[in-house]
């Protein structure tokens, strides 16, 4: 912006600017005001779609608020980037609005955990600003990531063949896998920012490596299969090597091979994204259910609340998107897509005018993960792929999920008001070398 | 920092190409597949729907009501036992046991799922139950039960009648039926005779000689002047493991190209495919419509192959009469037959005539449209010449009508390798009439000589439909 800025006339340079800003102040201001219309709205529907009238869900009327605080208020303490705030809250306030319409309970709980998601989107986006050196604290992130990890295999319960959950008492089931996907972000941003080559990175891939070692114990492929995208595809961004990387992605192919002939829940799962048809009633139930949801739901869907959508399996979960189609359409569903692909690119917009490659890779890995994972989940469930137990970001019930989702979406706001404060920081200088005489 | 950048935009490239494929890939299936996913026999919508709404009639094309819903809200089907069965498969049932009846495929509308927003809102407010569309096929139920009449001798098969200027199915019945009023008495009665299986569009048949018309294009197309050809029919011909033999021990001798024809010589036609290939033989096979997935708005039809795999010499033989790994429906023979009489071009199958609102307005439907060009307009009409000679003076002569010009080819398909059952009898043919344009496949399980058995009564329904003016 600042480049353009100087092509015109010294005079008009901060009128346009004054400008430029009142109309993005004003755009900001519009889409606040549908986000809150809309789930202002939605909260009414949900209220008179009882029968006497579900008042429980005038609690949902929290959710415009919570848009306006985020967006007004924390978005402009932290200057984080506004349109970010605004898609996350939006997103979030839908997960909200459709968990209330399948169970009002976990609408209700889902609703108190975006709140907990706020706090931690301020911390990380905070400490990227405070914290100049993560050097030190890497380390500490290692091994208690590593701890992290392997609790669940000590302690654990085990859930659709996946042992990735512990209780905690007091917060309740607790994933750390979620958790420390914010970790991998920072150790892999601190470590392949090296200069040192392939020596300096070497601790942030054994970090990988050795998460990547205890999900497979945990049987928890999914969550494995983002941490292995993110590193690989974090690796190549960052040291260009490309044999390395195609050997890295080879070995990934070979392990997906192995792990088709060794498990014998990954062939099914391959066996009805092929054709779940042919055991509809068996093991291709779910992807079939969802599908018939998302057919049932036309081009605008059946409403909201309506449907049927509690006929799918894990509704709440992975399958959040077909709920989402069968109630409010099809295209409403490919238009959560774009808002997703919008805070993607924002993100990959944000990691490209970051002034140091820490921050920029850490803005990369951030948006990467959020891409990859609405996409291995949303193309699981309209059987582009097959299908991964993962969730969608800010969108599927799940509260370790939710939180670490909004604790890289602070990241990447974090990384995002670092760039204003340099920006600002080089226009002032610039400034006071023309006042020089 | 540069080399880092230059790859973050690598990387938001490759993100965004996977995001519009996978916008792509969602919009395509959802455009083609959604109303069958809608209408799975799995989605417990419908039946909760039906709780709610009255379900709305299926009409022939006349008017005549195939299934309502009486006062106490159960499924209604005419009076008239041998209507009812024959059209069971078409308008199939409530419960969505027989595979993707009209019931259940057009479900969206008999059910107003496909109602707008306007007609919700009234029906919240005014209170009053709401009712589904009528839908009116192009069926006629009067010739369907002609049609199936005339297989109730044998131990199954079906017919298709249908326009082949439109595409509409004017007749299609299969045998054995179900009576849609005690659809539980065929369930649990446990005979073993598929009588819930649609015969005319889910039923899987080797074609026998009536692929010869795709061979016979294959080798106009290909061959030049193979129309003028002639060739010694010996009876037998000797491939690496097999030998092609003629139907009933026949030696045609020296005949013509179309004499071959006419006769339905094995040898002449084994031999052409042999002489054509894989290549070219599969090529005008899939322009014909084997292998497509067929994904027709109106109806479900199983799709039709032609071997792609595992390809040899006897098979490639055999494939060239219609035996071996080939299999057809019905109602893609007839559509074969369509494509021949219409110059060439095939139309769509269509079995939705119109669809009436319960205020009584009618919903736009899209027009008829063609499917494919599947060959030249001269090639089909040097094969339309040779199917009026198989009917004037070959193996389809009792087939021959007065009044109207008969095109057909017969044909008696080995059902089993060591020849214990008797074979299907098959006929494929069309009106050659600008005023009846009525193409039509007649299959008879181990009916025996297509010639014999299904000309007769491709003939007998031909003429009913030409009575009834279509």
């Amino acid at each position: 912006m600042a480049r353009r800025g100087r092509r015109h006339s010294r005079e008009e340079e901060p009128v346009k600017k004054k400008k430029k800003r009142a109309g993005r102040r004003n755009a900001t201001r519009m889409t606040l005001s549908a986000i809150m219309l809309f789930e202002g709205t939605a909260c009414l529907l949900l209220v008179l779609r009882g029968n006497p009238f579900d008042w429980t869900a005038i609690m949902l009327g929290l959710l415009p608020l919570m848009a306006w605080v985020s967006v007004l208020f924390l978005a402009k303490r932290l200057k984080a980037d506004a349109m970010l705030v605004m898609l996350m809250s939006f997103l979030c306030g839908l997960g909200v609005i459709l968990l209330y319409g399948l169970s009002p309970e976990r609408g209700l709980r889902h609703m108190w955990i975006v709140l907990g998601g706020m706090l931690m989107f301020s911390v990380c986006a905070m400490a990227i600003r405070v914290m100049k050196d993560w050097r030190g604290i890497c380390w500490f992130l290692i091994v208690a990531g590593v701890a992290l990890l392997l609790l669940p295999v000590a302690i654990g319960q085990e859930t659709f063949g996946a042992k990735n959950w512990i209780i905690i008492p007091l917060i309740g089931s607790f994933q750390p896998s979620e958790l420390v996907k914010i970790f991998l972000l920072l150790i892999l941003a601190q470590f392949f920012s090296s200069l040192r080559g392939i020596k300096g990175m070497l601790p942030g891939l054994l970090f990988a490596v050795a998460c990547l070692a205890t999900l497979m114990l945990q049987k928890d492929l999914g969550t494995a299969l983002m941490y292995y995208l993110v590193t690989l595809l974090m690796y190549w961004a960052a040291s260009s090597n490309l044999p390395l990387t195609l050997l890295g992605g080879v070995g990934g192919v070979g392990a997906a091979i192995m792990g088709y002939q060794m498990f014998a829940h990954v062939k099914t799962r391959v066996a009805i994204w092929r054709n779940p048809w042919s055991d509809a009633l068996g093991t291709g139930y779910q992807l079939v259910q969802a599908l018939t949801a998302i057919g049932s739901g036309g081009l605008f869907g059946l409403g909201l609340g309506m449907g049927k959508s509690r006929a799918i399996p894990a509704y709440s979960t992975d399958f959040i998107f077909a709920v989402l189609c069968e109630q409010l359409g099809i295209l409403f569903g490919l238009c959560v897509v774009g808002l997703y692909v919008i805070i993607v690119m924002r993100g990959l917009a944000i990691s490209l005018q970051a002034r140091t490659s820490f921050h920029s890779l850490l803005a990369l890995g951030c948006s990467l993960l959020i891409g990859l994972q609405t996409f291995v989940i949303i193309g699981g469930v309209i059987k582009l792929i097959p299908l991964t137990g993962i969730t969608l970001p800010f969108l599927s019930y799940g509260g370790t999920s939710l939180v670490s989702c909004m604790g890289i979406m602070g990241l990447l706001c974090g990384v995002a008001a670092q760039n204003a404060e340099d920006r600002e920081a080089d226009e002032r200088m610039a400034e006071e070398r023309e006042a020089l005489p | 920092m540069k080399k880092l950048r230059h790859n973050i935009r690598l990387l938001a490239l490759m993100l965004a190409l996977l995001f519009i494929g996978l916008g792509a890939y969602f919009s395509y299936s959802v455009y083609f597949y959604g109303g069958r996913w809608f209408a799975s026999a799995n989605n417990p919508r419908l039946n909760d729907q039906k709780q709610n709404v009255i379900t709305g009639d299926i009409m022939d094309r006349n008017g005549l009501v195939l299934a309502t819903t009486a006062a106490d809200g159960k499924r209604a089907y005419p009076r008239h036992t041998g209507m009812r069965q024959a059209v069971s498969h078409v308008v199939g049932d409530s419960r969505g046991i027989v595979a993707n009846g009209v019931e259940t495929f057009m479900a969206g509308y008999l059910l107003g799922f496909n109602s707008g927003i306007l007609d919700r809102a009234e029906r919240l407010f005014s209170g009053q139950p709401a009712r589904g569309d009528d839908v009116r096929l192009t069926i006629d139920a009067e010739l369907c039960e002609y049609a199936a009449s005339l297989l109730k001798r044998y131990q199954g098969g079906a017919i298709v009648v249908l326009n082949w200027k439109t595409g509409e199915v004017l007749c299609s019945t299969s045998y054995p039926d179900f009576d849609p009023r005690d659809i539980n008495a065929t369930m649990n009665s446990g005979a073993d005779n598929g009588a819930l299986v649609n015969r005319a569009t889910q039923g899987l048949y080797p074609p026998g000689s009536t692929f010869k018309i795709i061979t016979m294009a294959s080798a106009l197309d290909n061959i030049i002047g193979v129309a003028d050809r002639e060739a010694e029919c010996t009876g037998t011909l000797v491939v690496d493991r097999t030998t092609v033999t003629e139907a009933s021990g026949q030696v045609h001798g020296r005949v013509t190209m179309q004499q071959a024809f006419a006769r339905s010589c094995n040898t002449v036609f084994a031999s052409l495919s042999l002489e054509l290939g894989y290549n070219r033989l599969s090529q005008t096979a899939s322009s014909f419509g084997f292998g497509d997935n067929f994904l027709f708005r109106d109806m479900v039809v199983y799709n039709a192959q032609y071997p792609t795999t595992n390809q040899n010499k006897d098979d490639l033989a055999w494939s060239g009469v219609g035996q071996g790994r080939v299999l057809a429906t019905p109602l893609h023979m007839a559509m074969i037959a369509g494509a021949i009489a219409n110059d060439g071009v095939m139309m769509e199958p269509r079995l939705m005539l119109s669809v009436t609102t319960a205020k009584g307005g009618s919903r736009t439907l899209l027009p008829s449209r063609t499917y494919k060009r599947a060959c030249a307009a001269a090639v089909a009409q040097t094969i339309k010449n040779y199917m009026i000679a198989t009917v004037v003076s070959g193996t389809g002569s009792q087939a021959r009508m007065d009044g109207v010009t008969v095109a057909g080819k017969t044909g008696s398909a080995e059902a089993s390798d060591d020849k214990s059952i008797n074979t299907h009898a098959w006929f494929v043919g069309f009106a050659d009439s600008a005023e009846h344009p009525l193409a039509i496949a007649v299959v008879v399980e181990r009916g025996g000589a297509g010639s014999s058995v299904a000309a007769p009564i491709a003939r007998n329904v031909l003429n009913r439909a030409v009575t009834l003016g279509y």
